[in-house]
């Protein structure tokens, strides 16, 4: 997280100087946000960024391996969105002051419920803000509008679909190293009842990645039963991660 | 296989495997020696009017050594790990043991021997290993901020636990100094207080965790457990209030403020068990939902009783008791205990040998099935022969119940035993030292 390495703004400022003051602001603010966020904002690859982080590459914009800002295709959803009825925040005036706009977009939230979505700018994609509204039951996308400027929809889905499934409180998403499911912030027994679910949904390749803020005692025997492994992964002092992978059969 | 990775303290959300085997234990043999002595004093059971004796000394039998020791080994275990927070420290919690079994044995001998000093004596020590309990439980659960209703329901059984204690300490001291001025009233709030108060928001709040938990389904939550919460906590208050102030209407309204919650919280239950992604749910389920059945059973006698529509002495009072307490209370801990027993092995064998086995393993079927046919048709019986009267068939059914218990004994005993072997091939295979 961008918020322990006091260093990194320094660094980052010859990579996107007016990006860098932003990201300082808001990883003070923030402190959920990543390197991954600067590079998604900065348009550049995560692995450019943290060898500037790092000194293993020089403080300048690397001329080769500019990412896309958003490799998604935009969601079916979007075309139907209604943009101009649902409510709005900008959060780039409260980044720019360092001020937190978690509560404030946690209360336009609240009116987006009923209004079927909202929409936020932002001078970055905020995964970390994306993950919890997608825990509240939006789905959400973001799209790089201009230099320092994103904008995130953010779709309220159906009931049915937001709470019939116990998984539905836990974010899951498909990375190289394995499908992760992210059941931090989730009272008991969910985050046992989310992680067992995906397991036996099917919808992996025998590994699984789990964020998790503690260790998942009750999980353990459960795994047992399904003749499942884990290890653990190194992680921040903020989160347990730990590989389960399928035992043979 | 555990990495060298800082898990910030949560890997200590285990008690050492001694501690909660210590409390089940005792509880698994109390649990034979209450039916038995049901099965004694089968001939006082129907006309049971309060005070001294065998039926008293059978109850607190049931209620000290068999449901609260459950209780204390579940929740010192089971709530670290469910809220989050780390372990109570061991000492403490083989103090609690100690100091409530010993003033539990002393009480229940003192009360089946109208010994004054011994039931004095036995009040005082489990009196003080339950305020000893309260305090360690009420720092698990101080910091604690989810989940929600476990955590509304296991402070109101703290406070329950307290007055409960206080009202039990004062008819033990009744008993030689004659100082309160009705024993009946006191005593049925403390009866009130201990199983509704106590026992009863203990074990509605860790449904909230075990019942999800065992059906994989996601916890009933919001405004509707709110609600359950809230009247069932107004339902054992007026209750107490009527009964320490003898008014039939209040504890009338009591009872029905109680099947009011109680009945919201087994709707919220049984919708989390309807919509559960566990394609077949485990046996100890028959268990559980017969206790939920009895749960209202028990409280629509008890607002007949207050209604004045039956007896409310003798037969209508024990069937209540019987309902209450080996009905409700007992086939809830029974169920409860047949899955996390075996649950909480596995997850010792994970810390102790790297790897959990699973609990399934650890099960043997055939006495968990002897228990289940002998716990039912004890219940059946005992309760048929208090509502006719039969002390003989009374005797029979608390017979049959002995030998449900003695199965469950020996399913506990065949867990511990596959445990054991478990780990002894882990350190075998890994070379260590058993």
């Amino acid at each position: 997280m961008l918020a322990a390495i006091p260093a990194a703004a320094g660094r980052l400022r010859a990579l996107d100087p007016a990006l860098a003051e932003n990201a300082g602001n808001a990883a003070a603010a923030v402190p959920g946000l990543t390197v991954r966020d600067f590079a998604s904002a900065a348009g550049l690859p995560v692995a450019a960024v943290l060898a500037v982080i790092t000194g293993e590459a020089p403080a300048a914009r690397p001329a080769v391996g500019i990412a896309k800002p958003e490799d998604d295709a935009p969601p079916d959803w979007l075309e139907r969105f209604p943009e101009s009825a649902v409510p709005a925040i900008d959060v780039r005036p409260w980044l720019a002051a360092g001020r937190d706009p978690f509560a404030a977009v946690m209360a336009v939230a609240e009116k987006g419920i009923e209004a079927g979505g909202l929409v936020i700018d932002a001078p970055f994609d905020p995964r970390p803000l994306r993950l919890v509204l997608e825990r509240r039951g939006f789905a959400t996308f973001a799209r790089r509008l201009a230099a320092q400027h994103w904008r995130i929809w953010c779709c309220r889905r159906p009931a049915a679909d937001a709470t019939a499934s116990p998984a539905s409180g836990a974010a899951i998403w498909h990375d190289a190293d394995g499908v992760h499911i992210d059941v931090r912030g989730l009272p008991a027994p969910a985050p046992m009842v989310a992680i067992l679910q995906l397991i036996d949904c099917g919808a992996h390749d025998g590994v699984i990645v789990v964020h998790h803020y503690r260790e998942p005692t009750f999980l353990f025997p459960e795994l047992a039963e399904r003749n499942w492994d884990h290890v653990y992964l190194d992680a921040g002092p903020a989160e347990l991660r730990l590989k389960l992978t399928r035992g043979p059969r | 296989m555990p990495g060298a990775v800082d898990l910030g303290g949560a890997s200590q959300r285990l008690l050492p495997e001694h501690i909660p085997l210590r409390f089940f234990g005792a509880a698994i043999v109390a649990h034979i020696i209450a039916w038995l002595g049901l099965a004694l004093c089968a001939d006082q059971v129907a006309d049971f009017a309060g005070g001294p004796g065998p039926v008293v000394a059978t109850v607190h039998v049931l209620t000290l050594g068999v449901l609260v020791l459950t209780a204390m080994g579940a929740s010192l275990q089971m709530l670290p790990v469910a809220l989050g927070q780390p372990i109570p420290p061991a000492r403490g919690c083989t103090a609690v043991f100690w100091l409530t079994l010993a003033g539990a044995a002393g009480l229940i001998g003192g009360v089946a021997t109208f010994s004054r000093p011994a039931i004095m004596g036995g009040a005082a020590a489990a009196g003080s290993g339950l305020m000893a309990y309260a305090v360690i439980l009420r720092g698990i659960v101080r910091k604690a901020r989810q989940p929600r209703a476990v955590l509304l329901h296991v402070r109101a059984a703290l406070v329950a636990l307290v007055l409960a204690v206080a009202l039990a300490l004062l008819l033990s001291f009744d008993d030689a100094a004659f100082i309160l001025p009705d024993h009946g009233r006191i005593a049925g709030a403390h009866l009130l207080l201990a199983a509704f108060g106590f026992m009863g928001m203990l074990a509605l709040g860790l449904s909230y965790v075990l019942i999800p938990m065992f059906a994989m389904g996601e916890a009933p939550g919001g405004w509707p457990a709110d609600l359950s919460f809230a009247i069932a906590v107004a339902a054992v208050a007026a209750g107490a209030c009527g009964a320490l102030v003898g008014q039939r209407w209040i504890i009338a309204a009591a009872a029905v403020g109680g099947l009011a919650g109680c009945g919201l919280h087994v709707g919220l239950m049984a919708r989390a068990v309807a919509r559960r992604m566990r394609r077949k749910l485990g046996r100890e389920f028959v268990l559980i939902r017969a206790s939920w059945a009895l749960l209202l059973a028990a409280l629509a006698l008890g607002l007949g009783l207050a209604l004045e529509l039956l007896p409310s002495t003798g037969t209508g009072t024990a069937l209540f008791g019987f309902l209450l307490v080996f009905g409700w209370l007992l086939t809830l801990l029974t169920g409860v205990l047949q899955r996390i027993l075996p649950f909480l092995a596995s997850m010792h064998t994970a810390r102790s040998s790297g790897r959990a086995i699973a609990p399934t393993k650890l099960i043997h079927d055939l006495p968990l099935t002897l228990h289940r046919y002998c716990h039912l048709a004890a219940l059946a019986l005992v309760a048929s022969g208090i509502a006719l009267d039969v002390p003989g068939v009374i005797a029979t059914g608390a017979a049959v119940g002995v030998g449900g218990a003695i199965a469950f004994a020996w399913f506990a005993g065949t867990v511990l035993h596959r445990t054991r072997a478990h780990l002894l091939a882990s350190a075998v295979r890994q070379g260590g030292r058993v």
